[in-house]
């Protein structure tokens, strides 16, 4: 297993955001799909997570309810808000263009 | 089984929002299914519970209790902030939803947003003009707390006066005494010289300034530069002036190369070499259009008998002290220099008064100190009184409507209690309407100010000088403060009293009878309101009849037709005595045969006229002593022409008046007035008695008494006046021509008057003509201020009262349909059901009448010290405002009455 990635600051959140916007998880829900997603190179802490998901709850991007696993669990689901996916939709634009850019300059030529 | 509530929901069903100690059970239930979840998971993977537990665990962070720290925070920021959304969204809510029952009753929204608006833009009014007059320094004057102005404190008939005009060798003394005074300015008052000549001539408003007076008050020029070095001195050489910038856009459009032109102010042209910043008038708020050097004083006639006069007394003083010297010790350095620099001068004049003891004051030159003594401050202080008593009207007005209001929403409030909804939350809803209906009458009030400043500067405080207008950002937030007081006063009790009804009683009986306990308070607001009104409706009355005897008082004279004319600027154009004496006599020849002027006469001075009062010795030979006149002045005397005393009216109570031939021969005559006759002859006639005047070597005969004058309306009439033939040996010039007109109506006259001058001479500097009434009309200002005002006021009081009135008698008649329809059905007639209705205004008027009066009665001292020989418990101004409350009252409940009269007993009593 490759060296797991630090997170660059500020990803968690439209990770998360993307996430949901598959389909309403609880929080271990969206921490596997996570560590499925990146095989496992990113390396997210459940506390972190849950620091964002309530961040997220509290700028009302994303919405709480109970509800009950398929499992007979209880457990806390999170959905995307009308506001999270506007949210989503313009960070990841900007996120596009923002690696685009570092990348092209990093792997360009380089000057002699 | 604990259930989360959407946010939406919680808020369309107003619920309390989540407890702290919930979201922490929340949050270690959601951790909790968290660990299950992952320890599965890792079980499956085949490790051990402990194993498994132990990972999960690590997952979280290095150290657990950390991360459980890390998640509670971030679980309680974001309930902070939901709740903090939450509680703005119900804010908004609620002003949305007074909003939207505010506009289902638009009678009752308009008549209380009217009542706000009218009270708090009285008082938005007052404090703008009060601000500008009493609260702020001098505009563009630097560090106006350490400006202090040099004043004497003057005791005459037990008040204290300031007075602020000092003797030129004073000003050189305190400049040359370096350990007190780190620095000491002078300016002459302000007078009026003429710019230009002939038809074009026009008076500017000139100040004569030391070379280090822009210097003193920290002011900066616009353009150009101020007075400097170059202009100190007592010799004329740097004919320089500096313009305000008002009178630098009125008379030059704000013309940039202005500098280096010269402007021709009586016998000299100037160069202009700057212009003041806007706003800038020195200490005083009066409009001033030129400063020019100091050193042009003698130009202008104002240093008479050169520059040592210690007896002449002509410039203000203003001055920075050393640091470490108090006021006090400057003050005491100044009067020694005062005292050594009289004792040594050698040149006292005859008449000179002293009042050796009077101290001096080093004064702030902030308006709150130097007007201290203005009678129009003082009655600005009053006035504020007044308006705050308006606004307490309106604040009584808006109560009792909203507790009407609130008793026909008793079912509404039931309603929602029963429902649940936290009274708490009620009160924010029922203040929100109040606060509401406040902002937009503040709103209002800002336009009604607005115009009430603009009115009131061009009115009755039109000399003094505002640049900008009054109105600006403190005024508005004195009257956001005064909508927050209105809110407070208007809508606490009745936010209170609605929020709690009797739940049981309301919903039963269906809201119709308005409870006794509200009915009763709206009565006390009435009768208060009425009480109120009344109070300001005799104040208005004690002002009017002062006005009214001011205006009418003898004066011994008789103003009303009577024109004075006079030409600015001879003294400085070089013309002697004998050139005035002809000038004057042609004018007064051209003006006489004017159609329209029954007579004309000249004079040295005249009443009222306080600039020029000439002082003269008398001796009655055989009398080593004459009684002193009772004013406590000197003998003044003043020369005229034939037809002096029927021009002005006044009369002469014994031998004749001083004619044409007195003035063309030589004989020794005078006419003396009563005062005189009365203290130098008593029981005896004056006539043919022998005068010797200023230590002359002949008889001057009486050959007339006529009527004393008073000079000040509010003066005494008892000065010793002598009249001489206005003749070059008495030393007195002309100085004016006295026009009476046929019809009385001088002001008609002036045009024509003003071109005979103009045609008299050629090049002649402005012609001052004006009305006597206009003379008089500042010692009139007070009443008239007072007047103007306490009827304005008294009149805005009354209309809200009468809406008060009006609104009230027409709940009650809603509120008692029922009863009047079984009245009617038993077989009451029409004026019974008037009379029924009628009662409860009248009622109220004469409760809230006779406390008002009460009230009136026992506030007179306030304004007895406004007032011109009117008493403040004048029976006719209480009567006055018995008489009109009444009317009101009966007004405003007719219309109720009327409408009481015609219920219709059928559907009345169907309607429940």
């Amino acid at each position: 297993m490759p060296p797991s990635l630090p997170l660059v600051k500020g990803t968690l959140d439209l990770l998360i955001l993307r996430a949901l916007a598959w389909q309403p998880m609880h929080g271990f829900e969206i921490a596997s799909w996570l560590e499925e997603r990146s095989s496992g190179a990113l390396d997210v802490d459940d506390s972190a997570l849950y620091q964002g998901l309530y961040r997220l709850e509290g700028r009302e991007l994303i919405a709480a309810e109970w509800g009950i696993t398929e499992n007979g669990r209880r457990a806390r689901y999170y959905k995307v808000t009308a506001r999270g996916k506007a949210h989503l939709k313009q960070e990841t634009a900007t996120w596009v263009r923002y690696t685009e850019t570092v990348t092209g300059i990093l792997t360009g030529p380089t000057e002699a | 089984m604990s259930f989360s509530i959407r946010p939406h929901i919680r808020r369309a069903f107003r619920l309390a929002l989540r407890r702290r100690d919930l979201t922490q059970t929340d949050t270690d239930e959601e951790l909790r299914s968290h660990l299950a979840f992952r320890i599965a998971q890792l079980e499956a993977r085949g490790l051990t519970h402990e194993e498994a537990d132990r990972e999960a665990r690590r997952r979280f962070g290095d150290s657990w209790e950390d991360a459980m720290n890390r998640v509670h925070d971030a679980a309680r920021s974001r309930d902070d902030r939901m709740a903090m959304r939450e509680r703005l969204d119900a804010w908004w809510s609620d002003v949305a939803y007074a909003g939207r029952s505010l506009r289902r009753q638009p009678f009752f929204t308009v008549i209380v947003v009217a009542t706000f608006a009218l009270g708090i833009g009285a008082n938005a009014t007052m404090f703008a003009v009060i601000d500008r007059l009493l609260l702020r320094p001098p505009p563009e004057v630097g560090n106006p707390r350490t400006l202090l102005e040099v004043s004497r404190l003057m005791t005459r008939g037990g008040v204290t006066n300031h007075f602020t005009v000092m003797p030129y060798p004073l000003y050189t003394a305190l400049r040359a005494d370096s350990t007190a005074f780190r620095d000491v300015a002078a300016s002459s008052f302000i007078t009026a010289q003429s710019i230009g000549t002939g038809a074009n001539a026009q008076p500017v408003q000139v100040v004569l300034a030391s070379s280090n007076y822009f210097r003193v008050l920290e002011t900066r020029p616009a353009l150009g530069r101020l007075f400097g070095p170059s202009e100190d001195g007592e010799a004329p050489s740097s004919d320089v002036a500096v313009l305000s910038d008002g009178f630098w856009r009125r008379g030059f459009d704000g013309d940039t190369t202005i500098l280096g032109k010269t402007i021709r102010i009586g016998p000299r042209d100037f160069t202009v070499i700057g212009v003041t910043r806007p706003g800038f008038t020195g200490v005083d708020p009066l409009n001033v259009d030129v400063w020019l050097p100091l050193s042009y004083a003698p130009v202008f006639g104002m240093v008479r008998d050169g520059w040592t006069n210690w007896g002449q007394v002509w410039l203000g003083l203003v001055t920075r002290l050393q640091s470490g010297v108090t006021p006090d010790v400057a003050a005491r350095r100044t009067l020694k220099w005062l005292t050594d620099g009289e004792a040594a001068w050698d040149a006292k004049p005859r008449g000179m008064r002293r009042m050796p003891d009077a101290p001096f004051e080093m004064r702030s030159t902030l308006p709150s100190a130097q007007l201290a003594d203005d009678p129009q401050a003082k009655l600005a202080r009053l006035l504020v009184g007044v308006t705050a008593v308006v606004l307490l009207i309106a604040c009584a007005n808006v109560g009792s409507l909203l507790f009407a209001r609130g008793t026909e929403r008793r079912r509404e409030v039931a309603v929602r209690l029963a429902l649940g909804v936290s009274r708490g939350r009620l009160l924010r809803l029922l203040f929100a309407e109040t606060a509401i209906l406040a902002a937009c009458g503040g709103l209002l009030a800002l336009v009604l100010a607005r115009w009430g400043v603009a009115l009131l500067h061009a009115t009755l405080l039109s000399d003094f000088a505002w640049t900008e207008s009054a109105f600006d950002g403190r005024v508005v937030a004195a009257t956001a403060t005064l909508v927050v007081l209105t809110v407070v006063i208007a809508g606490v009790a009745p936010a209170f009293r609605a929020s709690r009804p009797d739940l049981v009683e309301s919903l039963k009986s269906g809201g119709r009878e308005g409870g006794i306990g509200v009915s009763r308070l709206r009565t006390l607001l009435m009768t208060a309101q009425v009480a109120l009104c009344v109070v300001l409706i005799v104040g208005a009355g004690l002002f009017v009849q002062s006005l009214r005897r001011a205006a009418t008082v003898p004066l011994g004279y008789e103003p009303t037709g009577v024109l004075t004319a006079s030409v600015m600027n001879l003294v400085p154009l070089g013309y002697k005595i004998p050139q005035r004496l002809a000038l004057y006599a042609s004018l007064r020849d051209r003006i006489a045969t004017l159609p329209g002027v029954a007579g004309a006469a000249v004079a040295a001075t005249y009443p009222v006229q306080g600039m020029f009062r000439f002082a003269v010795d008398i001796a009655v030979p055989g009398r080593d002593s004459l009684p002193p006149s009772p004013d406590g002045f000197v003998p003044t005397y003043n020369a005229v022409s034939g037809g002096y005393f029927s021009a002005l009216g006044i009369r002469i109570t014994d031998g004749r008046p001083i004619i044409d031939s007195d003035v063309s021969t030589a004989t020794r005559v005078a006419v003396v007035s009563d005062a005189i006759a009365r203290a130098y002859w008593p029981g005896e006639r004056a006539i043919g008695r022998c005068l010797v005047l200023n230590a002359d070597s002949v008889c001057t005969t009486v050959v007339g008494v006529a009527a004393d004058v008073k000079q000040a309306i509010d003066g005494t009439s008892a000065g010793f006046v002598v009249y001489v033939p206005l003749r070059s040996e008495w030393d007195l010039g002309p100085n004016a021509v006295i026009v009476r007109a046929r019809n009385g109506r001088a002001e008609e006259l002036i045009p024509a008057v003003r071109r005979a001058i103009q045609g008299t001479a050629p090049n002649l500097p402005y012609a001052n003509v004006q009305p006597f009434d206009a003379l008089l009309a500042p010692q009139l200002r007070t009443w008239k201020t007072g007047s103007s005002l306490f009827t304005l006021f008294g009149g805005l009081a009354l209309v809200i009262a009468a809406i008060g009135l009006y609104s009230a008698i027409s709940y009650t008649v809603a509120q008692r349909r029922h009863e009047f329809g079984v009245r009617v059905a038993l077989g009451a007639r029409m004026p019974d059901v008037v009379r029924l209705v009628m009662d409860q205004g009248i009622q109220a008027a004469v409760i809230g009448t006779i406390v008002g009066a009460v009230a009136a009665a026992s506030l007179g001292g306030v304004v007895a010290p406004h007032l011109f020989q009117t008493s403040p418990r004048e029976p006719a101004a209480f009567a006055l405002a018995a008489v009109v409350i009444v009317v009101v009252a009966a007004l405003a409940s007719v219309v109720p009455a009327w409408r009481a009269s015609r219920v219709d007993p059928v559907t009345a009593l169907r309607a429940d």
